[in-house]
This record gives structure tokens, C-alpha cells and sequence, in this order.
């Protein structure tokens, strides 16, 4: 069980009149009795994290934590770190939640990290996840844009053809109109695109308490990590085997797991010489795209 | 400020102190110092400060009723000083001062790990369970029975006491002139004991009295210790009073060896520091008792434990009769002649198990654990019995495993009895009177040798001496001693 050494949670819902205690098991007080019931983590079926509840589902109950009853952020994310450690632990928990910059916490495991050469303390920048998303977006859909850009042209051309007519004389006229409504097209729809994707990730920075938080970013041997300073404990790390690549792009090196960007490392964090000596060690662990 | 609560309890006809440790120094405890993966072998290491001392390996988390390996890799001694004069203040004072168990544990708990545990007054066995001297027993990573967390003869929920030992110092730290001042205490009525952990199954880490131990062995005297058990496994419903509620079997006591307390028992502060504490936390000095957790015992100055404690070892009762007396409630000696005479029932009720050879090796058990005289009786006449030959064999090797006068008389009353159905066992007989003899002959060496040093030292003409005399100018020898101190 990943992050096992957090300490345990304790949560009121005035509203449903139960008190939790999430730790090495799941406790709930119902009002008025004095002893809990406890469950263990292999008797959960889902937890869903959703923007304002966690919901537990065990024995055939579905117990909501509301997230106002946390005192503050940073119990919110302890209690968060809890529950997908046990995931980590209990695959057969169905875990739902939402996007996040952070790589989620059932992918570590706990043991000795091996050497730790890449390790600095720092905060994510929503400018530079903007900028390398707009990066990766042209990356991931350039073939897409390319097929769009070419339809657009064609519907131009065709549109030309049969509206003015006279094509045989006037295609010196159309060509390059048509290659530049195309131009015009494209760049409309990958600003779409790009719009999109920032508004989604500016809402993620709203709505997700770790962006906010220092984060401690360690690139070791045995593999990687990007947790809240105060939930580091130095024995927690995804290992490169999870991976699948990397993409470097001029503000971050991001680690891919089924096509699913898993780890953003910032590189201003680091001086041009280390992200050098990074970049050499990620390549020799992962594939680079 | 370590905080401490601690509740005097009465569980069934136990009597335990609970204790409730937050805030502590984390200085004694247990760590899992290997990867936390669902299939992957677990080891846990007993550290003292920046020490481990002991290793436990088992084959991985979920897997409790297998055994473990277990090896003793540093010692105490070479703790901080803080730490030893903790350690070897608590048993002195809880027995040869007479303190209560909470003020004489209260320094103690300061530096455990932060938990709640269960602590009782028990006698302890001083093997490692299969009938060697514990202090020289773990000097190199084996299996030792007994060590699971769950037995499965036994099951979750039987009370026992964790009672066979793991030394925390060195072979190599043994020392007779230690050993005979502690005999000398018992000697003269004082009460001697020690200081125990409990790590796994039936065994616990013996933090102070290697040297008392010892000399209870040699003088044939109980040796009991504070024991200290975590309170940290769960005891669950049995899946068929699950099916009454249909769901899944809940928790309904936190267990320990010594006692399983009910969740309603339990001080609901307590229980509620129990539930948000995280069995993963990590001591102060994780990283480096993780490089020192796979590292071997330096036993270079060894000096050897005396026979007459090891062969004292090989009688005391293993791992296996401590199961069977826990499995079997009671044998009369009604039951014992039914058993003899071939029967797995006594008054139309099976006496042990369907299986009599299984009944014969638990009786086995069961009475050399409980009374040695019971058993000899009983195995003797198990090999008496012509009708038993198919447990002859075993008999007779459980019998070759002990040092005793009496089955030395008996192998002998056999061989001379010469009988044809005897004859494969004849060398066996022979190996165990041979071996006897010996053991004789080196005792009245031992014992002269010990008589020549003290008449010359006392100025009185050597020769033969009984064990009366030689006791007797032993103590004359340890009062002068005493005197010019």
C-alpha cells in the first residue's frame, strides 16, 4: 500500500450525522453509536472523487464524505493520498476522479527509490502547462490539422468552381485563395482546440488543491514522483516499467502512460545543465516521442 | 512529551495492561523495510535506535500461516547508552524491586513506537522452538517453525503467550561470570527476569536478561519476563456468522497473542487513536535500518554457550507441543489407555482426531509439554505394545531427542530384552545410550574439573566428589567472594 505512513482522517458530515475515520481501514460512526463499523479496504467496490464529494461505495452503501467538512487543503489532499494509496493496494477498487496534473497516487508504490540524483521542491506554472499542452495538442492532432487543412482547401477550391465558374482561366486566382482560406481554417480550429484545452486545464487549477501546493519532483533510478511536499516521504515513486514514453518540449518533460501524460517535470526547476543531464537519463530509461 | 494512557484490563481470565504510546521517540519497534507489493516477500526488521537487530522474512503480506525466515543481525549492545539502561532498568525493577507493571514499564514505553499494545508478566521458554538454546540459535537466516502470525492447528482466536525467545545480543556476549551472578541472586531468593517484544507467532525478542535466562535454565527455574505485544491484528467473524447478516465477516476484536479484547471493550479513545494511526509510518531512521536490515551477525569473538545449557535446551518443549497443548483441552488417563489400546474414541466421543497416528503425535505433544512424566509413561508404553509398530518408529525418535535417565534405563530394559521386533530400532538404542554416556562421563568431568579448581583454591585434597559437596563449596566459594566484595 502506497502512502501507508499518512496520518489518518478524521471527517464529520453534520449533514448525514456519521463521522469517518479513513486510515489502514475505513471506519464509519453512525450518530449515536459508540463503536464504529470498520471495513476493510478489500470490501470497498468504488470510490468516486467528484468536485465536491469522495464517494465510498462498501457493502452495499454508499457513503459520501462531503469535501467542505475537511478542515482545510491539505487534509483534503491527505485524505485524497489515503484513498488511492489503498487503491494502489486493492486493484479491484474501481477508482473514478477527475483530470489532474499530478500523477494519481495508486499508480506508486512504496520501497527504496534507489538513487535519487533529480530532486527539487517547487510549484506548477499554469502558463507553461498551458503553453506545452497548445505544444502537444499540435503534436497529437497534426495529422488531423493536415487532413483538415486539405479538405478545407478542396471545399474552397470546389466551392470556387462552382460558384464563379471560368476555373480554366481564373486557377492562378482560386489556387492561392483556396491554400489560404485553408491556412485560415486550420489555425481557427487548433485555436479552438488549444481554447478548449486551456479553459480545461485553467478549471483543473481551480477546482484540483495540489496545483496550488509546493510539490516535491524526484527523478531516481528505480523510478519517478511529483507529490505534495507535505505528503513526500521520500519511499514513494512510480517505476519507469509503468511508463510508456516521454515528450520533451521547451518547458517540460512530460512521462506518458497509455497515451495519458502521467508526470509534467517543469524544467525551470533545474539550471540548462541539469535539464541536459535529465533529459539523458529519462532517455535512457523511456522512449522519446 | 510521549503522551501514555494506559487501562488495566481483565479479558476472560487474562489480566493485561493496556497501553496507548503516541508522541513516543520511536526508538524500539518494527519496520517493513522490503517493497509494499501484493505478491512480493515482506521483511520486517526489529530496530533499537539506529540498529536492526532482527530480521523476519516472510513469503508476502497476505500470507499468514506460513512460517518465516528469521536471522538476528546486530545487537544491543551496541545501541546508544540511553537505551541499554532503559532496557536493563525495566526488568529489574518490575521483579527484584517489586515496582508495578505501569511504573516499571512507563521509561520503556517512551521509546516504542507509536501504538497500543497489550503487556502481561509470563514464563518464557528459552528455545528457538525446535529444542536449541535460543541465544546461539539465529546466527544464520533460517525457517523457524512457529513463527507464522496465525497457526493453523491453533487458528486466529486461541489465546496464547508468544513464549519462545530471539536474543537481541550476540552470542558472543555471553559470559559465565554474568551467568553465576544471577544464579547466585536466585540463590539467595531474589527474583530475577526479564524484558520481551513480541515480533511473530509464538516468538518474542528478548530485550534484557540473556544472562538471567540462562541461569534459570541451569538452576531448573521458571523464567518469566514482561511481555510486550503490539496490538495490531484483527480478529473477524466467522464467514458462518457473516452469512447470518449476509456481508462480508467484520472485525470484532483487536488480537494479539495473549488476548483478543472486543471492540466494545476496548476505551473508545483508544480505539479511535487505533483506527487513524497508519501501520506504515516510518522511524526517524528508515533509510538507514534499510541498509543494515539484510546485513549478517559478527560472531567473530564467540565465545560457546556450555553444553549442560544446551543439552537443558534440547528438553524444553518445541513449537509443536506448545500447538497441541493449545489444540487439545484435556487428556485423562482414561483417554491415554484408550489411545494404547488402539482407540480413536473414548465413551463415544473422538478423543483427539479421526487419524491415530495424528492423535498419537499430538498426545506426544501435548504431554511433554504438560507433564514430563505423563509422557514418558505414555510413549514407553506405546513401544511396550507390540500391536503399535507402525508408531514405534516415532516414538522412539521423539524419545532419542531428549537426555534423560529414565529413557536411558528404558532403551536399555529393551535391548536387553532382545526381542526380534525391536530389531530395527537396535541402532537407534544404541546411538542414544552411547550419546548418554557420554554426556555422563563429560558432566562428572566437568564436575571434577569444577571440584580440583575449588579444593585448590581452598586448600582441601582433591578426589571424587558428589553433587552435594560440590554445591556446597560452590556457595562456601561465592559467600567469600561476596564477603571480600
Amino acid at each position: 500500500m502506497a502512502f501507508e505512513s499518512l496520518p489518518g482522517v478524521k471527517v464529520t458530515s453534520h449533514a448525514a450525522e456519521q463521522t469517518f475515520v479513513v486510515g489502514d481501514f475505513f471506519a464509519v460512526y453512525l450518530h449515536g453509536e459508540e463503536n464504529p463499523t470498520i471495513y476493510r479496504w478489500t470490501e470497498v467496490k468504488t470510490i468516486t472523487e467528484s468536485r465536491t464529494d469522495f464517494i465510498i461505495h462498501v457493502a452495499g452503501v454508499a457513503y459520501r464524505i462531503p469535501k467542505f467538512c475537511l478542515p482545510d487543503e491539505k487534509k483534503l489532499l491527505n485524505l485524497r493520498g489515503i484513498l488511492e494509496g489503498a487503491v494502489s493496494f486493492n486493484p479491484k477498487i474501481e477508482y473514478v476522479h477527475q483530470k489532474r496534473i499530478l500523477p494519481p497516487k495508486y499508480l506508486y508504490i512504496s520501497g527504496d527509490p534507489g538513487d535519487v540524483p533529480y530532486t527539487v521542491n517547487g510549484f506548477y506554472k499554469e502558463r507553461e502547462i498551458n503553453l506545452s499542452n497548445a505544444i502537444l495538442l499540435n503534436t497529437r492532432l497534426r495529422n488531423v490539422f493536415k487532413l483538415i487543412t486539405l479538405i478545407s482547401i478542396l471545399s474552397v477550391f470546389a466551392y470556387l468552381h462552382f460558384s464563379w465558374g471560368d476555373t480554366e482561366d481564373k486557377w492562378f486566382w482560386y489556387l492561392p485563395i483556396s491554400v489560404f482560406s485553408g491556412g485560415i481554417i486550420v489555425m481557427l480550429v487548433y485555436l479552438v482546440c488549444a481554447l478548449i484545452a486551456n479553459f480545461h486545464y485553467s478549471q483543473l487549477y481551480k477546482t484540483d488543491p495540489a496545483l496550488s501546493e509546493e510539490i516535491t519532483f524526484s527523478v531516481s533510478t528505480a523510478g519517478f514522483s511529483a507529490v505534495e511536499s507535505h505528503l513526500q516521504s521520500g519511499n514513494e515513486f512510480i517505476p519507469w516499467g509503468e511508463a510508456n514514453y516521454f515528450i520533451e518540449t521547451n518547458n517540460v518533460f512530460i512521462v506518458y502512460k497509455h497515451n495519458k501524460a502521467v508526470f509534467w517535470l517543469p524544467k525551470r526547476l533545474f539550471s540548462k545543465e541539469i535539464q541536459t543531464e535529465i533529459s539523458g537519463f529519462i532517455h535512457e530509461r523511456l522512449v522519446q516521442k | 512529551m510521549p503522551m501514555i494512557n494506559t487501562y488495566h484490563m481483565t479479558v476472560g481470565n487474562r489480566e493485561l495492561l493496556l497501553v496507548d504510546v503516541s508522541k513516543s521517540h520511536d526508538v524500539i519497534g518494527t519496520t517493513t523495510v522490503s517493497p509494499v507489493a501484493p505478491d512480493a516477500p515482506v521483511t520486517d526488521v526489529l530496530y533499537c535506535g539506529r540498529e536492526a537487530i532482527i530480521n523476519m522474512t516472510r513469503a508476502s503480506k497476505g500470507n499468514d500461516f506460513s512460517d518465516k525466515l528469521v536471522s538476528q543481525i546486530s545487537t544491543t549492545a551496541v545501541c546508544e547508552e540511553a537505551i541499554k539502561t532503559v532496557l536493563s532498568s525495566v526488568s529489574d525493577s518490575y521483579f527484584t524491586y517489586q515496582q508495578s507493571m505501569t511504573k516499571a514499564l512507563h521509561p520503556f514505553f517512551e521509546l516504542l513506537s507509536e501504538g497500543i499494545y497489550v503487556c502481561h508478566d509470563a514464563k518464557m521458554i528459552p528455545s528457538n522452538g525446535a529444542g536449541e538454546f535460543f541465544w546461539s540459535a539465529y546466527t544464520h537466516r533460517r525457517e523457524v517453525a512457529g513463527t507464522a502470525t496465525y497457526n493453523r492447528t491453533m487458528g486466529r482466536d486461541s489465546n496464547f503467550t508468544p513464549c519462545f525467545l530471539i536474543p537481541t545480543t550476540s552470542p558472543a556476549e555471553f559470559t559465565e561470570a554474568k551467568v553465576r551472578a544471577q544464579r547466585e541472586k536466585i540463590a539467595s531468593g531474589k527474583k530475577i527476569g526479564g524484558l520481551a517484544y513480541h515480533m511473530s507467532g509464538m516468538f518474542s525478542a528478548l530485550l534484557d536478561g540473556h544472562h538471567s535466562v540462562t541461569a534459570c535454565l541451569l538452576d531448573d527455574t521458571e523464567f518469566r519476563c514482561l511481555v510486550v505485544e503490539p496490538l495490531k491484528d484483527m480478529l473477524y467473524e466467522t464467514p458462518e456468522q457473516a452469512v447470518q447478516y449476509g456481508r462480508e465477516p467484520r472485525i470484532i476484536a483487536l488480537s494479539c497473542p495473549y488476548v483478543k479484547i472486543p471492540i466494545g471493550q476496548i476505551p473508545p479513545s483508544m480505539l479511535e487513536s487505533f483506527l487513524l494511526r497508519r501501520s506504515g509510518v516510518k522511524p526517524q531512521n528508515f533509510v538507514e535500518l534499510r541498509r543494515k536490515a539484510y546485513k549478517t551477525l559478527k560472531t567473530s569473538t564467540r565465545k560457546p554457550i556450555p553444553r549442560e545449557v544446551l543439552l537443558k535446551a534440547e528438553l524444553l518443549p518445541d513449537a509443536s507441543a506448545i500447538e497441541s497443548a493449545h489444540a487439545v483441552t484435556e487428556l485423562t488417563d482414561e483417554q491415554l489407555d484408550a489411545l494404547l489400546a488402539g482407540e480413536i474414541k473414548y465413551d463415544d466421543k473422538i478423543i483427539i482426531s479421526q487419524n491415530y497416528y495424528n492423535s498419537i503425535i499430538t498426545a506426544c505433544n501435548y504431554l511433554q509439554y504438560e507433564d514430563f512424566d505423563r509422557f514418558f509413561t505414555f510413549a514407553s508404553a506405546i513401544v511396550d505394545n507390540p500391536d503399535l509398530t507402525a508408531t514405534h518408529k516415532y516414538i522412539i525418535e521423539r524419545l532419542c531427542g531428549l537426555n534423560n535417565k529414565k529413557i536411558h534405563d528404558f532403551f536399555v530394559s529393551v535391548m536387553e530384552k532382545e526381542d526380534p521386533l525391536y530389531k530395527d530400532h537396535i541402532p537407534s538404542f544404541e546411538a542414544y545410550i552411547k550419546g548418554y554416556q557420554k554426556h555422563l562421563s563429560d558432566n562428572i568431568k566437568d564436575k571434577n574439573h569444577r571440584a580440583q579448581k575449588l579444593s585448590h583454591a581452598m586448600g582441601i585434597m582433591g578426589g571424587d566428589v558428589s553433587d552435594s559437596s560440590l554445591a556446597q563449596m560452590e556457595a562456601i566459594a561465592r559467600s567469600g567472594r561476596g564477603g571480600r566484595g
